[in-house]
């Protein structure tokens, strides 16, 4: 059974459905806390660890997002393709149009 | 369809829709992180203590805060763009619809199949049945195919009415004496609901619009019945 995923609601959007938003803010969080903790550990120096997690924060938000979109994007367009050529399978099977598909593949 | 307090996107029926929610939501992201950033420095300065008296004219700080916004406007302008271009693609409607918005219900017209017309009026809170919708039910839906490409024709014929479906991603003004033409896919069966979007008398918000999405065969059988 799949687990539903608790609502986020940011202005009457959905966020938890949005493709890519829950793994991105995920990845993003999770590495600007770790950026920011190792090097507080390492310097012991607060504000440039707060700064440091911040600007990892938002570089990986950003990079991981236009990342994970641009593999989605790719994604929706092959499984359209696939759909219209399974389409055309069903339509031109056993005609003389597929033999000519299969000559000219 | 929206229920009360409603106020995101309706889930999309149409590939335009998708990808018009698709750029709202890369926008959302854009924005969470400039509002994250300057909430950031904001708070920063606040609880700096420290005061510089030698800070004058920092050329590279200017230079960032110069080239960053117009790199994120690169950013936001691309695919905006490109979602231009896509809405007023040429495409090869198979079946043509017209729209004529009238005070206060809307007339539709197919006329690839036999001339068939019909008008759409609300249903009366009054006469409405216990499952149906206020104020968003009409007696006659407009039927049309799903997976096939659709030219709506839109105009009126006394004052501005304006053609919606939010599910569709539709909107076009219906101004008397002007054909304002627009074009969707439907990518589901259902029920898509719409409302008047421009100001047009006393029942401006009581001439909703209900397409209704079927599949092939159903539209045909339902066209020729009409027809009859």
């Amino acid at each position: 059974m799949e687990e539903e995923r608790k609502e986020v609601k940011l202005m009457g959007r959905n966020m938890s459905k949005m493709p890519c938003f829950r793994e991105t803010f995920l990845y993003s969080v999770s590495s600007g806390l770790a950026a920011g903790f190792l090097h507080f550990m390492l310097t012991s120096r607060i504000q440039r660890s707060a700064n440091l997690a911040v600007a990892t924060y938002g570089c990986v938000t950003l990079g991981y997002w236009f990342y994970c979109r641009y593999n989605y994007s790719v994604q929706k367009f092959n499984i359209g393709q696939l759909e219209a050529a399974m389409q055309k399978q069903a339509l031109y099977e056993g005609t003389e149009m597929e033999k000519q598909i299969k000559r000219d593949a | 369809m929206a229920t009360w307090t409603y106020l995101g996107f309706q889930d999309s029926a149409s590939p335009l829709m998708e990808q018009l929610i698709f750029f709202h939501d890369h926008i959302m992201v854009v924005l969470i992180m400039i509002i994250t950033f300057v909430g950031y420095m904001m708070a920063s300065i606040l609880t700096n203590s420290f005061i510089n008296r030698y800070m004058l004219e920092h050329q590279t700080i200017e230079l960032i805060w110069t080239a960053l916004p117009a790199v994120i406007l690169v950013f936001i302008a691309l695919p905006s763009l490109r979602l231009l271009y896509l809405l007023d693609e040429v495409n090869n409607p198979s079946v043509t619809l017209k729209t004529v918005g009238h005070q206060w219900y809307w007339s539709y017209e197919y006329s690839d199949f036999l001339d068939a017309e019909f008008d759409s009026y609300m249903t009366p809170t009054n006469e409405l049945e216990s499952s149906g919708f206020r104020l968003l039910d009409v007696d006659n839906r407009t039927v049309l195919p799903m997976n096939t490409q659709i030219r709506v024709v839109i105009t009126a014929a006394d004052v501005i009415h304006s053609w919606t479906v939010p599910a569709l991603g539709v909107k076009a003004d219906a101004i008397p004496g002007r054909l304002n033409q627009s074009s969707f896919m439907m990518s589901r069966p259902g029920l898509f609901y719409g409302q008047c979007s421009e100001i047009c008398g006393a029942n401006h918000s009581f001439m909703p619009i209900v397409v209704e999405s079927v599949n092939t065969n159903s539209f045909l059988n339902w066209i020729s019945s009409y027809s009859d």
